[in-house]
């Protein structure tokens, strides 16, 4: 078939549902996978870049598409740069309102250090089955981001079996909805759609029906699976689990490690040198020491009930912001790369088309001469 | 991000300094104000400078701050105050609009609607919801009127 160069570099993942996007994607690759006339056949030659020999007017449509196959992949770069910074915001944003949760946990857990509270949150139960929410992204295009994740759900579902555990699985995402759907051997409790913007209310979503799963006592314990922001390269799928909460406001992981809730580690994109990078830093809530006059104007078990779930909701809440900036951060990378490879089959297929053409002109200059000659 | 609150000073300070905050973002970050007036589940309650700490659960209604002879009112789904002792309230609210935004003709429509739904409710779900409803809007418009 004719030049299949092109497709390889732009099919990594070829369903782009973002049809809101005014460059259409699909448009540009429609015409490039026309058959041409000519039949170019690929030649791997003794040097490194593969040598394409086409006719001058394939190369010229080629060359084209590839320069604007660069030019949305450089946009798509831009967009997910701009939208990582506003991510970044919003997560920024969300802490006062976790940190103050936090304090006011600490303070209700010192006064009630006598008592044993009873919320049914915080109730720690023989595990038979867990539920595990995989948050994935909406759309395409983002490198291994969804494939990290989904593997790692499956490690884990895979663990679970081998530990005789029974599971259920709450997708949010359409990329996680659409593996989920594939696999019906799967049990899934819920599907949810991502947004390009976690806000409470998505939340509380799935805060609801983790809730009333854990309440009802269908499941035992519930684990969070989302991708953690750790640089514009890498990002690592993290499994936390959110409940039972522990009532000193604790998250803690897969193995049992513990971070204090008023340990907080955010990352910020700022610029070094000109070039973006991102910084993590480890920011401790301060935690008064208790007023011993602190008064409660209810009843501080009904307080903590109703603060619990609050707590819940702003801890999906900050899964669903990380995990959105980490979709950016991949995909600002994956697109970046992308740019960059366009730009180096642009300049080879440039090359070959020039030398192709002086070659035609030679020829014709040779024939005109020849041609002369035999006259004269 | 928060920066921690001073020590308790040892006599009264003249201005409560609010923080309140949404999930999403932060709407008043340190504000020094005379008063706040707060929709507590055991009624309103008023904080000033120097109010015994005290931690208190927010039922939907009207917020009120008041700096001298502005007064600023929101009208707040629920949430949580948090008094310390050196004159630092936290207000966390889950949801939180200010009062001008809120159309007054909408306010009825809804409460006629859910009163209705409230009469005609047969199962317990459903009563409950239309309960929630009649109580929100019925805060609402009295937020608004009061």
């Amino acid at each position: 078939m004719s030049c299949s160069n092109l497709t390889m570099l732009v099919s990594s993942k070829p369903s782009l549902k973002d049809s809101s996007s005014p460059l259409s994607f699909r448009s540009f690759i429609a015409p490039v996978q026309i058959p041409s006339s000519n039949a170019c056949n690929n030649s791997i030659s003794s040097k490194p870049s593969s040598s394409i020999h086409c006719s001058l007017r394939d190369l010229r449509t080629r060359i084209d598409s590839v320069k604007n196959t660069q030019k949305i992949t450089e946009a798509m770069k831009l967009v997910a740069a701009a939208k990582v910074r506003r991510a970044q915001e919003a997560v920024v944003n969300a802490r006062p309102f976790s940190e103050t949760l936090v304090e006011v946990l600490y303070s209700i857990n010192e006064q009630l250090q006598t008592e044993d509270v009873d919320v049914p949150l915080t109730n720690v139960r023989p595990v038979k089955k867990v539920a595990l929410v995989v948050v994935t992204g909406d759309r395409g295009l983002c490198g291994g981001f969804n494939n990290f994740i989904l593997k790692k759900a499956e490690a884990r579902i895979r663990e679970l079996k081998t530990l005789g555990l029974d599971y259920v699985v709450i997708s949010v995402g359409k990329k996680g909805n659409s593996y989920f759907l594939r696999r019906p051997y799967i049990p899934v409790d819920k599907f949810l759609d991502g947004s390009n913007l976690p806000t409470a209310k998505e939340a509380q979503a799935i805060a609801d029906d983790v809730f009333s799963l854990f309440v009802s006592e269908e499941v035992d314990k519930v684990e969070l699976l989302y991708t953690k922001f750790v640089s514009l390269v890498k990002s690592d799928p993290v499994i936390h689990t959110l409940l039972p909460l522990s009532p000193k406001g604790e998250i803690c992981d897969i193995n049992g490690i513990c971070v204090d809730a008023a340990e907080d580690e955010f990352f910020r994109l700022t610029t070094k040198e000109g070039k973006l990078t991102v910084e993590r830093d480890v920011v401790r809530a301060e935690t008064m020491d208790f007023s011993p006059i602190l008064q409660f104007e209810q009843d501080p078990v009904q307080i903590l009930d109703a603060l619990l779930p609050l707590y819940l909701n702003s801890q999906i809440l900050r899964a669903l912001q990380e995990s959105l900036a980490s979709e950016l951060a991949a995909r600002m990378t994956a697109m970046g790369n992308a740019t960059d490879n366009a730009s180096e089959l642009k300049k080879n297929l440039s090359r070959v088309y020039n030398r192709q053409r002086q070659a035609k002109i030679t020829g014709e200059i040779l024939e005109i001469v020849a041609g002369a000659d035999a006259l004269a | 991000f928060m920066e921690p609150r001073p020590p308790t000073p040892s006599s009264l300070p003249s201005k409560l300094t609010v923080n309140f905050v949404l999930p999403y973002a932060a709407e008043l970050s340190k504000a020094e104000v005379d008063m706040v007036i707060v929709p507590a589940t055991t009624g309103q309650m008023g904080i000033l400078p120097g109010h015994v700490p005290t931690i208190a659960e927010l039922k939907p209604g009207l917020l009120s701050v008041h700096e001298g002879n502005d007064v600023k009112k929101y009208f707040i789904s629920s949430g949580f105050a948090f008094v310390h002792s050196n004159s630092y309230a936290d207000i966390l609210a889950v949801e939180a609009v200010p009062l001008d935004r809120i159309d007054p003709a909408q306010v009825q429509k809804g409460l006629s609607e859910f009163t209705q739904k409230l009469n005609s409710a047969s199962t317990d779900l459903d009563k409950a919801e239309a309960q929630i409803g009649v109580d929100v809007h019925s805060a609402l418009n009295s937020a608004l009127t009061g």
